[in-house]
């Protein structure tokens, strides 16, 4: 079932659309489909993601971290194809993921390096960027989070959130035109899921939010409804929500 | 740990092995605690990045990928202690009593799940570097 997607009038996205941001990429998913041990859990998806916010919602185990994780080329499907402007992940994969970063859930697994600093640096030695200029992109990284204080710290002594916002800085540094996130806020509490939401809708590129928290998405161009492995709504945000509300509580 | 390695090489030779094995440990320990104390990971990284500099002009290895290593045994060390002291608290909570093969199993297969996250990180932030420009060409998708 779908329905048209597109900001509401006077929204928040609405008012993203209208500012001078770099255009999404487009990432195209043609029949992708993808098993784990003889079990599919994503058959045939066909979709064009070129907005600017785009949520992901769904029951555990109906595919979402699978399809999060097929838009920057951490999992290839076994049938079909995705295409991030015209990429093929399969075959591009290092280009695409340049253009598309991940946050993961567990910022534990996602952060490399002992120190915060390091760590930022990591995907940017990774991009070939000249040592002389990797302090300072990480410096203004960190200074855009409000998390330059964390610098020389120890990345396993921050707290979640801290921990959580080094991770997104750490993509963020990378300045990639998508960011794909799989549930953020999942292991945060109150006061740290609003400053990850508020860094998400604050942030130049275009994002794809895997995520449980339903508040997450409601300003967002367009909701997916992951369900048993292929999307069974996709459309404006009050209308996904209500959708999944009726037939997946 | 010590105690049981001094325990065991006593009972296998003698006391005055297992002395002389047990400050050796100890003297070796301290030094890496020294070292580790007064240095920053980065400047030990590119320590060994300069040490093994030579091993890569040869082709025998890749120095960012040892530093790599080393960093990443860095950064698991307090992590697996810190599960370890979750897996020991969880069972403690259940009423186990302390058991090496009930702590050990658990403690090897979240890990083992932690470093493969841990892997999909590294490799979604672009990894490895594209080669210097004095090292030759590396491709795109194949750049090793």
């Amino acid at each position: 079932m779908t329905a048209p997607a597109g900001p509401a009038p006077g929204s928040a996205a609405e008012e993203r659309h209208h500012a001078a941001e770099p255009p999404a990429p487009v990432i195209e998913l043609q029949g992708a489909a993808v098993g784990y041990d003889g079990r599919t859990v994503l058959s045939g998806l066909d979709l064009r993601l070129a907005e600017r916010r785009i949520g992901v919602i769904g029951q555990n185990g109906s595919g979402k971290s699978t399809l999060a994780r097929l838009l920057n080329g951490l999992v290839v499907p076994d049938q079909g194809r995705v295409l991030v402007d015209g990429r093929d992940t399969r075959t591009e994969g290092r280009k695409v993921r340049s253009e598309v970063g991940f946050v993961f859930q567990n910022p534990d697994n996602q952060i490399v390096f002992p120190i915060v600093a390091e760590d930022m640096a990591f995907g940017l030695k990774n991009l070939g960027l000249p040592k002389k200029e990797i302090p300072g992109r990480v410096a203004e990284a960190l200074e855009s989070f409000g998390i330059a204080h964390l610098a020389e710290r120890h990345s396993h002594l921050l707290s979640g959130g801290e921990k959580q916002l080094v991770a997104l800085a750490s993509v963020m540094v990378m300045r990639p035109r998508t960011v794909v996130f799989d549930e953020p806020t999942t292991l945060l509490d109150l006061k740290n899921r609003n400053r990850i939401r508020e860094a998400v809708d604050a942030m130049a590129p275009a994002a794809v939010v895997v995520t449980h928290d339903l508040e997450l998405v409601s300003g967002y161009d367009r909701v997916l409804v992951v369900h048993e492995g292929g999307i069974a709504f996709d459309g404006a945000p009050g209308e996904a929500v209500a959708w999944y509300r009726e037939h997946c509580s | 740990m010590l105690a049981i390695l001094f325990a065991a090489t006593a009972l296998l030779q003698d006391v005055h092995t297992a002395v002389a094995m047990l400050l050796r440990l100890a003297a070796l320990i301290m030094l890496a605690l020294a070292v580790t104390l007064t240095t920053r990971p980065a400047d030990l990284l590119e320590f060994f990045e300069r040490l093994t500099a030579p091993l890569a002009r040869v082709g025998v290895a890749n120095p960012e990928r040892i530093s790599l290593g080393v960093s990443l045994v860095l950064r698991f060390v307090p992590e697996v202690f810190r599960r370890f002291q979750e897996i020991r608290e969880a069972q403690a909570a259940r009423g186990l009593k302390a058991n090496p093969v009930a702590l050990l199993v658990p403690l090897i297969v979240r890990t083992l799940k932690a470093a493969d996250d841990v892997a999909d990180a590294i490799d979604a932030r672009c990894y490895p570097p594209p080669r210097r420009p004095s090292g030759g060409a590396r491709t795109e998708e194949n750049p090793t």
